[in-house]
């Protein structure tokens, strides 16, 4: 489990997030909702060693992250998927893949393994696995982020606007993949996104953030009835 | 000719591992190198001081690349390392190697004083060429210089295609930030091309002495070449370096050679300009090096 408990971070003298608290468990998408500028991502980079951490803490099943660097936070089987630049664009499909994996101190066998999973996952990915990513299309490459998020197996997984800037078809197939993933894989799914239709419909758990302080916090539905926050905020309702 | 001809291939040789660090360099941390003047100058006087020692100059290879290389790792920890934490853009980086680079000048004169007065010889004044062995008709530093790049490059490829630390390198270079977030230690990695492009000035170094003679300002004298051969080559891609290093490097012998036979003598006194020259004609119209035009092939 997730633990966030007041949490105030920030990038140097640039104070965003205030008295944060969030809890989010296995098996289930926590989606964090909030007008542009409100500190989603700040969230995820605190969590990840990005940010500025000036008080409370965040654990990971008991174990205390902050104060972390980025890179040992991933080693504790922490994977962000950023919203840009999310793959190595010069190395092919399959090599993104497994120089992630060979990072994660997999061995061969756990390393194919995965990369079975992903290509049932993606099986598109699997047909381009010897294409360099860079040539991928929009959609393609937000596969490929996820896949690289997934290679490792995480624990965690932190997904930053996955769907944001694609066609129509790739947003519903990605949010699809999203709660397959749920379904399939052992891991707490923290998902930041601006479709706020497509999230409510797969997360289990929902947050709201406004101006770096936590607004609101329950189920889709109880979100809904709540009108104000919901048509103020996130333009639904 | 011929003679001509083995002069620029050895110029060439030491001019292309010179790149080959300022290239790395580039792609790693995207820091154009201006303390690779210093890193040189450190394997001259490394193999300087074995000479004086009564060793084999030859050795100053292996120990300028390690000398040269913890200059480097210096450079990176005290100044850059710091720098780019706080975020400090390319340009201050830049100015840091800058600095680094006249501090360290300045530190080599006062070692060529100590050598100076400790052991009587004109320790301004670096030439090794006397001390040097022929093989087949060849000077020592000839087959030296253009083995050891040989060997360096194909060791520089196995590191980077063969091995996971290569593996961390491509990643660095190619997204650090997606690096660091799958659990690649980064500033390790950075640190690591620091050691590895000083080293490699550090070899380049050890041999100049050899070759021609050298002193504390070599190092800045060669800068603007290093920095041309690396931009001919390609910033953008690490095997650029040496490609860059041999036109360039047969052009500023072979080509002023061959030119002061048909226009001149007196054309051999502008050989210093043909670097610039090069660089500029390079910027306008192929400013991502000549490798560019072979990969679209």
């Amino acid at each position: 489990m997730l633990v966030i408990e007041k949490l105030n971070s920030g990038y140097g003298k640039l104070h965003v997030l205030y008295d944060v608290s969030l809890t989010a468990k296995r098996k289930e998408i926590t989606a964090v909702l909030g007008p542009n500028g409100a500190g989603k991502t700040t969230l995820l980079n605190s969590i990840f060693g990005l940010a500025d951490i000036y008080s409370g803490s965040i654990e990971l099943d008991d174990e205390r992250l902050n104060k972390m660097p980025p890179h040992m936070i991933s080693r504790r089987g922490v994977s962000y998927v950023f919203q840009l630049m999310n793959i190595f664009p010069n190395l092919t499909v399959e090599e993104n893949l497994r120089l992630v994996a060979r990072f994660s101190g997999m061995n061969h066998k756990d390393i194919e393994n995965s990369l079975k999973e992903i290509y049932d996952l993606f099986p598109i990915l699997k047909e381009r696995r010897r294409q360099v990513a860079g040539t991928l299309s929009g959609g393609e490459r937000q596969m490929l982020a996820i896949s690289i998020g997934l290679i490792k197996r995480p624990r965690l997984l932190l997904l930053d606007e996955p769907t944001a800037g694609l066609a129509v078809r790739y947003v519903d197939m990605l949010i699809e993949k999203i709660l397959e993933m749920k379904k399939t894989m052992d891991m707490i799914i923290l998902l930041v996104e601006q479709n706020v239709h497509k999230a409510l419909k797969i997360a289990d758990k929902v947050y709201v953030l406004v101006s770096g302080r936590i607004i609101f916090e329950g189920t889709p539905s109880e979100l809904v009835n709540k009108e104000d926050i919901a048509k103020m905020y996130l333009g639904v309702g | 000719m011929i003679e001509t001809l083995i002069s620029g291939i050895t110029y060439s040789s030491l001019l292309s591992l010179m790149a080959l660090g300022i290239t790395l360099l580039y792609r790693t941390t995207k820091v154009p190198n201006f303390a690779h003047a210093s890193f040189v100058v450190f394997g001259i006087y490394t193999s300087y001081t074995l000479a004086l020692l009564g060793y084999n100059p030859y050795l100053g290879t292996l120990l300028g690349f390690i000398v040269s290389g913890i200059i480097a790792l210096i450079l990176f920890y005290a100044l850059l390392e710091p720098l780019r934490r706080r975020k400090s853009s390319i340009f201050i980086l830049m100015m840091a190697t800058l600095t680094y680079d006249i501090l360290m000048f300045g530190i080599i004169n006062i070692y060529a004083d100590y050598l100076q007065t400790t052991f009587k010889i004109p320790a301004r004044n670096v030439y090794l060429a006397p001390q040097d062995f022929t093989l087949i008709g060849l000077k020592g530093v000839t087959i030296v210089s253009t083995s050891l790049l040989i060997v360096l490059l194909m060791l520089l490829y196995i590191l980077l295609n063969r091995t996971i630390i290569g593996a961390a390198l491509r990643a660095v270079m190619e997204n650090p930030s997606l690096a660091q977030a799958n659990g690649i230690n980064v500033s390790l990695m950075l640190a690591l091309s620091w050691f590895l492009a000083g080293g490699l000035a550090g070899v380049a170094g050890a041999l100049l002495p050899m070759y021609m003679m050298t002193d504390p300002s070599t190092g800045m004298l060669l800068i603007a070449p290093m920095f041309c051969a690396s931009i001919l080559g390609g910033l953008e891609q690490i095997y650029g370096a040496p490609l860059g290093g041999f036109i360039l490097g047969l052009a500023t012998t072979v080509l002023v050679s061959w030119l002061s036979g048909v226009i001149g003598y007196w054309i051999m006194t502008y050989s210093l300009m043909v670097p610039y020259i090069t660089l500029i004609v390079t910027l306008i119209f192929i400013p991502r090096g000549v490798v560019s035009i072979i990969l679209k092939r």
